[in-house]
This record gives structure tokens, sequence and C-alpha cells, in this order.
């Protein structure tokens, strides 16, 4: 076992604390699905209420800027399962080279999306109410650019840890302190990574797509 | 005890592929008119799209029952929590809530 692969002393064997700490994390993702969730509900409930404005408010928001991320960041999910697997066949540069394409586009995202927040400031799209020059300040409309920067602002701090955390493994893969045999911290980091982006999966269409 | 399966790296290749197609067509629908039958096309898409990375990236389909089990209990609850408070909207009348006016909404 490589550094760092020390079985604890409350665990039988090596499987089973991996096991442990893979459920653990799982248990982590249930509590921010709820987390998320809840948010997803608040959006439905007014969503129903307010329809036409929720689509009105929506057409405001950049769809293009919106897709590109969404293509982003499916990919850097793709490149942090594909550097798991390198890492586990023994191709450690490869998988090193994995985790640096992800915690790049884990970057992307942020500054595309800091670019889109910029452009909505110019225009007056603030949570609330916005400014009086707001493009649509119909009742309904706060409510949805409110939850448009709550979600998106929520999610785009879990992309910030993800993309430290993700930096912190790919630094350990290049030290070799994670083996094929030893992948149990990138495995649950990539569990979480998965995570965000599902989240951003249901906000994609919710946000940007509202017909 | 379990060790996890290493599938190929073509099956996330594969996945990956289709996550990019589906992320297309959604993207296409949204200029198509299609109400609220469209809604339900596009929240279909997203759920599949989720479930192809829970099952293949984040290994659900090769591991263990436990962990599938603590996913879905939460989105057991979820469903319970978002089910009864859509009932409560769709219950009220005005003026007990506010409902917002039917606006004409034009095409992308």
């Amino acid at each position: 076992m490589g550094i760092g692969a020390r079985v604890e002393e409350h665990f039988q064997d090596f499987a089973q604390q991996a096991h442990a700490a893979r459920l653990g994390m799982w248990l982590f993702l249930a509590t921010e699905s709820l987390l998320f969730g809840v948010l997803l509900i608040g959006y439905a409930f007014y969503r129903s209420l307010f329809p036409a404005v929720f689509a009105l408010a929506s057409r405001r928001l950049d769809i293009t800027l919106g897709t590109a991320n969404t293509f982003v960041l499916i990919t850097s999910s793709f490149t942090v399962a594909l550097g798991l697997h390198l890492l586990r066949a023994g191709r450690r540069a490869l998988a090193a080279a994995a985790l640096s394409i992800t915690v790049a586009l884990a970057v992307t995202f942020l500054l595309v999306k800091g670019f889109e927040w910029a452009n909505d400031f110019r225009e007056g799209i603030y949570p609330g109410t916005g400014s009086p020059q707001a493009p649509l300040t119909a009742p309904g409309a706060a409510l949805f650019y409110t939850l448009y920067f709550l979600m998106g602002g929520l999610h785009g701090l879990h992309v910030m840890v993800g993309a430290g955390l993700l930096a912190w493994l790919d630094a350990r893969t290049i030290r070799g302190s994670l083996t094929p045999e030893y992948t149990t911290p990138l495995e649950v980091v990539a569990l979480y990574w998965h995570l965000v982006d599902i989240i951003w999966i249901f906000l994609y269409p919710l946000l940007y797509l509202v017909t | 005890m379990e060790q996890a399966t290493h599938p190929s790296a073509a099956r996330a290749v594969a996945v990956w592929i289709a996550l990019l197609v589906l992320t297309a067509a959604t993207w296409r629908l949204a200029y198509v008119d299609r109400g609220a039958f469209g809604f339900f096309v596009g929240m279909a898409i997203a759920l599949t799209k989720a479930t192809l990375v829970a099952l293949f990236f984040m290994h659900l389909w090769d591991q263990r029952a436990t962990q599938r089990l603590v996913f879905l209990v939460a989105l057991a609850f979820l469903v319970i929590l978002g089910g009864l408070t859509l009932a409560d909207g769709v219950a009220r009348f005005p003026p007990s809530i506010e409902r917002g006016p039917p606006l004409p909404v034009p095409r992308r």
C-alpha cells in the first residue's frame, strides 16, 4: 500500500475502510441533494404560480453561456472519471493530466459564470427586484432572479470547493501518494464532483430554457 | 469484501458522448414552441442525464446496494417534501395566494 493507505484500527481491513469512506461520502451527498432539492422545490412552487413571468425572466439570461458551461461541466465529470480509471490502471502521468484538465474546466466554468453575472449586473439584473432599469419588473420576476443567483451562487461555491480538492488530489497523484491500490480520496472527491455536475444538469434547463 | 469492478474507459467515453448529445438536444428543444409538453421532455432528458452520471460515473451500477439505498432514501424524502409543498400550492385560491398574470410569451 502506498503512503496514506494505513488501515485505521477500527476497521478490519482495507476494503472495509474504503467502503466506509465511500458510504460516508454518499451520506454527505444525500444531505447535499436535500439542500439543493429544497431550493428546486421552492423554484417549482413559484414557477407554478408565475409561469409566464418565469418564462419572460429566463429569456433575459444568456443561453449561450449557460449551454457552454453545461458542456464544460459534463466534460469535467468525464475527465475526472477517466482520471480515476487511469490511476487504477497504473497510468499515473495520464491520470494527473486528466485531473489537470478537470481543474482547468472547473476554473473555466467559474470564469464564464463570473462573466455572465457581470453582464447581468450591467443590465440591471440583481437578486431581488433589480435596479429601476431592470428589463423585467413584473411580480414574480424578483423571485426568479433571486433563485437564479442563489442556486447558481451556491452551485458555484460547490464548484470552487471541488476545484480546490481536485487540484490537491492532482498534486498528490503527481507526487505519487495516490497509487493504483490506494485511490479512496480521489474516489470520494470524484463522487462529490459528479453530484455537482448532476445539480447543474437540472439547473440548466430550469434557469435558461424556460418556455 | 467488495472490490469495485473496474469498468472500461470505453464505457466512460460512451456515457460522455451520450451526455453531450442529450445536452445539445435540450438546448435545441428550447427554440421549438413546445409548451407544457416540452417542459416534461426537458425534465425527462435531465433525469436521463443524471441517471447516466449516477449509474456509470458514480459507479452505482458496479457497487454495493448500501450506497444506492442511501441515495434513493434521500430522493424519496425529496419527493414527499416536494409533493406535499406543490399540493399546497395547487389547493389554494386567491386571495390566500398570489398568482402571476397570463402574459404573452414570445418565441425564442
